[in-house]
């Protein structure tokens, strides 16, 4: 009960982060300099076209009222028209939001799996080998670019070892399977369409492997830390001096988890670094997601599309933040929720 | 912590009084000692020098001006004359890369600066003023926090027209709000402490309590926060160069570097490795020298 | 009481930290003797080296690791020789920790139960295997054998916390240590300790965080462990008072070192070290609970003085004081000193 009170509160907060998001949007059509009808018209249109537009979008009346024409088209779900596309920008959002979870979900699982495992072994083998190497694997994953690291996944596992396909989201001989949730790995799993899974798979895990590198870094620093944190309390050497338990217990039970709980707490952040590298590597690896859509509206001046992943993508963030505290209330007793 | 090492501690006190000769006070050699005694902070620092050396005289140094095409040799790898080989207009990687050096550490630095230019007399004002103003800023503050920064740069890049100095105050709007809240949550905690009390009792101006207490006892966890942050602009302008957002061609910024370069994977690699290559020396470089920074003046981890 | 063979035995012990600014000698060559069924306290103000001779019993010193010198014996065998293996075999089962601070000493991410329940079943999973006890065990839920002892021991459990007189253990098996109050928590981590029937109890100040009240209880529930069950203990304090009431011997640690040992009457009535003096005189004039400081400050371990460690302190200080090393020699019977003007090495 509490819990879903704590729930209730938190998506309520959606709200004033909803109007921030569309508020700054706005900002960046109108306030800064340049011509907003031009931005969303795109450079080949007619002047006359620009009128009717101009009017269309109420751009003749005061600023104020623009606003809250704009915020009305906004709630409405009409984030207008893609100039590279021709199609408005929540079709083509809704066909490029899946490929976009799909390998964002894939990129922090293994991300957080990996860094888990590194993180606890960096504690427990605390200034030994292993430590010295998962921390400076560690720092190098944050320090290399998402973009350069793909182009080396490409070149080495890719092209000179032909590992894995380069790029796409599934083999162009086989269909997509049918589509359910979007996320061709569930879909193709639920309709037994074995093909498909084989095919997507391997597909996703060279982008999936290059975005979840700095969450990797991430997660295997917190946990390094909370890990040597919770080894140094009173409560993990009594579980040994007075209890008497084995090591392995002391820590692979008992320690852990109080390492897990801080590292929980703190993972929300890592997936902002997940919606931005997925930028640079649905870039490289040519993935049908929100980053390529982003890019192909950045580079060709068209600013509707622009808006609308931004305000996605600043959802999706604040969610996975309410999921992960979520997640962090239910695993710690020690938080009243 | 433990009771043992705060036994340790209580009994290792004594001698930070007595200890006191040469340029230094104890706290500083203890820093610097601390600084000094993890390898990797000083490789970090080692390599953020080599750049920089670089950055000053590599292009005077450069074999080839970053623009002179050898029509006769294009696409050549690695070789005596062309050391890191010559991209598709015959240009000399050596050279370009020489020549992105300076760039690239300006574009690190100066999205920074100018996010803490914004950043701490946001904070500040926030922090001191309290009420409407305070929850104003910081509203506005968790706002931008909540975009992805890529995406949010991306898009105000896109707005603004893309350029390397768009890109750059792309990146200082992504970046101001963490020195906000940074400087807003040490100017609450400040606040209280006695010496600040006390200014305030005797009457001094808001300003002076801002600029000459505030301010100076800041100024580690500013410097801190930034060092850190150089890497992350670093790669996030790199990024931007990438994706046609910054830097335009053509300039030998190595993130547009790599992304031009890539038409001619996997058979010409080197047109984008080695600039690939330098942006993740330079990135760990500060990363490097950032943690052991850290470290050497984070008080919580001093002393262990 | 029998005076055979003793049961624990610390020899010339030495335990230092290697730390930025240098080497920190904090145990300097301490000897210890426990005898079947005996209460010995191990006095001393706080940073006098009393609770890393205790850890290093145990070898649980783990940050920051410290080096060890010496032997400390154990039914025969030099506990500082142990594998890691053997000494874990023998953590809670023959020697077990009650630590200083019942706050911090269990874990608040598992509830109170879980916690001894775990203890309870190592102790039985030891107790039953002849050869390496397998930690696998402790999960084993998958086996008809692993379940029914996971049964029994989660029986125990409530079982164990009525003995050390916890209030209501059905419900309080399951709540998480911070629902818990102090004494309660102390009476759980006693309870703990007991899991494995060890016959040396290690009590690191488990009373200081407890009010008087409830300190008193848990005296009175460590006396008893000590008379029922044969239970020798070594006790850790910094409270006179408390030992007096407590122990059977006395030995009181200054920086680092034994300064005097006696039976807990003769150090009393007839201290024979000028801290152990000042000490007494501090607590005596003590008005309640509360500390009252011995002028001057601890040394700093780094650099220790010259000569005798408290001449900078002692109201009777001579020249050789500050000078010369004193031994620990006799001064009476079963009473030993480290003040070479009461034992008449100097003057």
């Amino acid at each position: 009960m509490r819990i879903l009170r704590f729930l209730i509160k938190r998506l309520l907060y959606l709200i004033p982060i909803m109007i921030g998001l569309i508020t700054i949007t706005f900002f960046l059509m109108n306030v800064i300099p340049g011509n907003p009808v031009r931005l969303a018209i795109g450079p080949q249109a007619s002047m006359e076209t620009e009128e009717r537009v101009r009017r269309e979008f109420g751009l003749d009346r005061p600023i104020w009222q623009q606003y809250i024409l704009y915020f009305e088209r906004m709630l409405r779900g009409d984030l207008g028209n893609s100039l590279v596309t021709r199609r408005p920008v929540v079709d083509d959002l809704q066909r490029r939001i899946p490929a976009s979870v799909e390998l964002a979900i894939a990129g922090m699982f293994i991300g957080v799996a990996g860094g888990l495992v590194l993180g606890v072994l960096s504690a427990v083998h605390r200034d030994k080998l292993i430590d010295h190497a998962s921390r400076i694997a560690a720092i190098s994953g944050v320090s290399v670019p998402a973009f350069f690291l793909s182009l080396l996944a490409q070149l080495i596992l890719g092209s000179a070892l032909s590992l894995f396909p380069i790029t796409g989201r599934i083999s162009f001989e086989i269909d997509s399977p049918t589509a359910i949730t979007g996320l061709y790995l569930f879909d193709s799993l639920i309709t037994g369409n074995l093909a498909a899974l084989r095919s997507s798979a391997h597909h996703l895990i060279l982008p999936a492997f290059t975005l979840s590198i700095p969450i990797l870094a991430l997660t295997a620093r917190l946990t390094r830390s909370g890990m040597l944190d919770v080894l140094s309390q009173d409560y993990v050497m009594n579980a040994r001096a007075a209890a008497g338990l084995p090591e392995r217990i002391a820590i692979y039970k008992y320690a852990l988890k109080n390492a897990l709980i801080a590292t929980v707490s703190q993972i929300g952040l890592g997936f902002g670094a997940i919606l931005s590298g997925s930028v640079l590597v649905e870039t490289v690896f040519d993935w049908p997601g929100l980053g390529l859509y982003t890019v192909t509206a950045a580079i060709n001046q068209d600013i509707q599309p622009i808006v609308g992943t931004t305000i996605v993508a600043g959802l999706m963030f604040v969610i996975i933040n309410i999921l992960t505290d979520l997640t962090y209330r239910v695993l710690d007793p020690r938080i009243e929720v | 912590m433990d009771g043992q090492s705060q036994n340790i501690k209580t009994l290792a006190n004594g001698e930070s009084q007595s200890a006191g000769t040469g340029f230094l006070s104890s706290d500083q050699r203890d820093i610097l000692r601390i600084f000094l005694r993890n390898r990797l902070s000083v490789l970090g620092l080692g390599i953020v020098i080599f750049w920089l050396v670089v950055a000053i005289i590599g292009p005077a140094l450069a074999p080839l001006p970053p623009q002179e095409m050898d029509i006769m040799n294009r696409r050549s790898p690695p070789n005596a004359a062309h050391p890191l080989g010559t991209d598709w207009l015959g240009r000399d990687v050596f050279s370009r890369v020489l020549h992105g050096t300076p760039i690239t550490l300006l574009i690190g630095i100066v999205p920074i600066a100018l996010a803490i230019l914004i950043g701490v007399p946001t904070g500040a004002i926030a922090g001191y003023s309290g009420g409407r103003v305070e929850s104003l800023i910081m509203r506005t503050a968790d706002i931008f926090l909540s975009v992805p920064a890529l995406v949010l740069a991306i898009a105000v890049t896109a707005a603004l027209g893309p350029s390397l100095l768009n890109a750059m105050i792309a990146v200082s709007v992504v970046w101001w709000p963490w020195y906000t809240r940074l400087i807003h949550s040490q100017t609450l905690s400040l606040s209280k402490r006695v010496f600040v009390e006390a200014a305030i009792g005797l009457g001094a101006s808001h300003r002076s309590i801002i600029v000459r207490h505030l301010l100076p006892n800041m100024a580690s966890s500013i410097f801190v926060r930034g060092s850190l942050d150089l890497g992350f602009a670093v790669l996030t302008m790199a990024g931007l160069g990438f994706i046609g957002m910054g830097a335009q061609a053509p300039s030998p910024e190595w993130g547009l570097a790599v992304s031009l370069g890539r038409r001619f994977m996997p058979e010409f690699w080197w047109i984008s490795v080695f600039p690939g290559l330098a942006i993740f020396s330079v990135v760990l470089g500060f990363n490097l020298l950032g943690d052991g920074i850290r470290d050497a003046l984070d008080p919580e981890i001093r002393g262990r | 009481m029998t005076r055979s063979s003793p049961l624990l035995e610390v020899k010339n012990l030495h335990v230092r930290f290697e730390t930025l600014r240098g080497v920190l000698q904090a145990v300097n060559g301490v000897d210890l003797t426990i005898f079947p069924g005996q209460i010995v306290g191990l006095i001393g103000e706080s940073g006098s080296g009393k609770s890393v001779t205790a850890k290093s019993i145990l070898n649980v010193l783990s940050t920051p690791p410290g080096i060890t010198d010496g032997e400390i014996w154990y039914r025969g065998r030099n506990l500082l020789e142990l594998s890691a293996k053997e000494m874990s075999r023998l953590r809670g089962q023959s020697i077990a920790m009650v630590s200083q601070d019942p706050m911090s000493s269990l874990n608040p991410v598992f509830t109170v139960g879980e916690q001894l329940r775990d203890a309870l079943l190592w102790a039985d999973i030891v107790q039953n295997t002849t050869g390496e006890p397998s930690a696998f065990n402790l999960i084993n839920r998958f086996t008809s054998a692993g379940r029914r002892r996971f049964r029994q021991a989660a029986a125990q459990v409530v079982e164990d916390l009525r003995q050390v007189e916890l209030p209501a253990p059905h419900q309080q098996v399951k709540n998480y240590p911070q629902q818990l109050s102090g004494g309660m928590r102390q009476r759980v981590l006693t309870a703990m300790a007991c899991a494995g029937e060890p016959d040396l109890i290690i009590a690191d100040e488990p009373t200081t965080a407890l009010d008087v009240t409830i300190q008193a209880q848990i005296l009175m529930l460590l006396r008893e462990l000590a008379q029922t069950r044969g239970v020798s203990i070594l006790y850790i304090s910094h409270d006179l008072g408390v030992v007096a009431q407590l122990c059977d011997r006395v030995a009181v640690m200054y920086a680092g070192e034994i300064v005097e040992e006696a039976d807990v009457r003769d150090i009393f009535e007839n201290p024979q070290h000028p801290y152990t003096e000042a000490l007494i005189r501090a607590t005596t004039m003590a008005s309640e609970d509360d500390l009252v400081e011995i002028p001057g400050e601890v040394p700093n371990m780094l650099a220790p003085p010259k000569g005798c460690h408290f001449w900078p302190r002692c109201p009777k200080m001579v020249e050789q004081c500050a000078n010369e090393k004193p031994r620990l020699a006799p001064v009476g019977q079963d009473h030993e000193s480290k003040c070479g003007r009461v034992h008449g090495e100097w003057i």
